[in-house]
């Protein structure tokens, strides 16, 4: 029992000095670059920048395909593996640059591919993480809930309700929420889908209709001009979270025919506004268009999941707690 | 002394009655409360609870 007293300053010593070291490099992995541009590791419902060089001009297919879920039961699955983002894009200096908020953790492809000369592609594999705030928040849960059973098991009334306090509070500053969430000091700009004889309209005659985080939706787009098609215009577009006012998609392009083929599923059900700038016979435009992704509320399975491991914590400390009690 | 007995009977019943109260109590507090914060659909509780909800990884938000 002494000699472990005496060790027990160098364990703790050890693991600080780990725990130091496995979260530089949790950290580092978020900006390791990758074989291209892109992060290595991109944190989820922060902005990733992918670029990559094809060599020449031409029309690419962009594709952004989740491969797999991380363990789904202890990390929560919003986006199921599938096509995330379908899309042809011209680009006059053979550069492919996009920009994307992910929904959650797991393995993710974006596959650029020449539309003509289909062997000419590349293709980016990456893992997209979970930011480690979260980790530090179910730690901190984790061991509330230990303490509130043990509290509860040993029947310490008022520490346990201070304890209960402390534990909704000690989720303070959580990780702000993609949805219902502050956008900080961002201003929000709205765009109007008419500017002078240049209009924005929906490829489909309506706006898309669909939920979030499931099989692409379809936001194709028309840019007019005096009620033609426009023959060719360079576009960026970005689309944007309505609440946070920041865009989880971002993609640049040159929209031939007028045509912006966008086929794409957004990470968070809510609104979205698609905001268009493009060059028209050497003058720049900003449009926009109102959208929508509807949400998906958990299963009532998926709530018992999470609610039974949430309680067994709970459970081992009231169970510690009343046989310590004895 | 049968009436006394009676009141007896009654305080023991109602302290037993008590015990078995506050041991339901504190068995049920903590899960009450996660319930209430993390799974109500309580619109004001819900909307309110959001960033808490987001802020771990095993609950689900929408």
């Amino acid at each position: 029992m002494t000699k472990i007293k005496w060790m027990l300053p160098l364990v703790l010593a050890g693991l600080v000095i780990a725990s130091g070291f496995g979260f530089v490099k949790y950290y580092n992995a978020y900006e390791e670059p990758g074989e291209h541009w892109a992060p290595a590791s991109p944190i989820v419902h922060d902005t990733a920048r992918f670029t990559t060089n094809m060599g020449s001009a031409g029309d690419f297919h962009v594709t952004i395909e989740k491969i797999s879920s991380k363990f789904p039961l202890l990390f929560v699955e919003y986006q199921t593996p599938g096509k995330i983002l379908d899309m042809t894009v011209h680009s006059d200096d053979g550069i492919v640059r996009l920009n994307q908020q992910f929904a959650d953790e797991g393995h993710y492809r974006i596959t650029v591919q020449h539309t003509i000369h289909p062997e000419h592609k590349e293709v980016i594999d990456f893992t997209a993480q979970t930011p480690l705030v979260k980790y530090t928040n179910d730690v901190l849960l984790f061991a509330f809930l230990l303490a509130a059973g043990f509290l509860s098991g040993s029947r310490l009334r008022a520490l346990a309700m201070v304890i209960l306090v402390f534990s909704i509070g000690g989720l303070g500053a959580p990780e702000r929420a993609m949805a219902h969430g502050k956008g900080g000091e961002v201003q929000a700009v709205s765009f109007e889908s008419q500017a002078g004889d240049v209009s924005l309209v929906w490829l489909q005659g309506k706006a898309p209709t669909g939920q979030a985080n499931r099989a692409p939706m379809d936001w194709r787009l028309q840019l007019s001009k005096a009620g033609k098609p426009v023959t060719r215009a360079p576009f960026t577009l970005d689309v944007v979270h309505s609440e946070t006012h920041f865009p989880v998609l971002h993609i640049e392009g040159v929209a031939n025919h007028g045509v912006i083929n966008l086929k794409y599923s957004p990470p968070d059900g809510t609104d979205y506004e698609l905001q268009v700038s493009t060059v028209i016979d050497g003058k720049v435009y900003h449009l926009g268009l109102p959208g929508s992704a509807e949400a998906i509320p958990p299963t009532a399975w998926r709530k018992w999941q999470s609610f039974l491991l949430m309680m067994i914590p709970f459970l081992i400390g009231m169970v510690w707690g009343w046989k310590r009690e004895k | 002394m049968g009436i006394t007995a009676t009141v007896g009977q009654q305080v023991a019943i109602q302290s037993s009655a008590m015990v078995w109260l506050e041991r339901v109590l504190w068995v049920a507090w903590v899960p009450l409360v996660l319930f209430t914060v993390f799974f109500a659909s309580i619109p004001d509780v819900h909307n309110g609870m959001h960033p808490v909800r987001h802020s771990t990884t095993i609950v689900q938000c929408h």
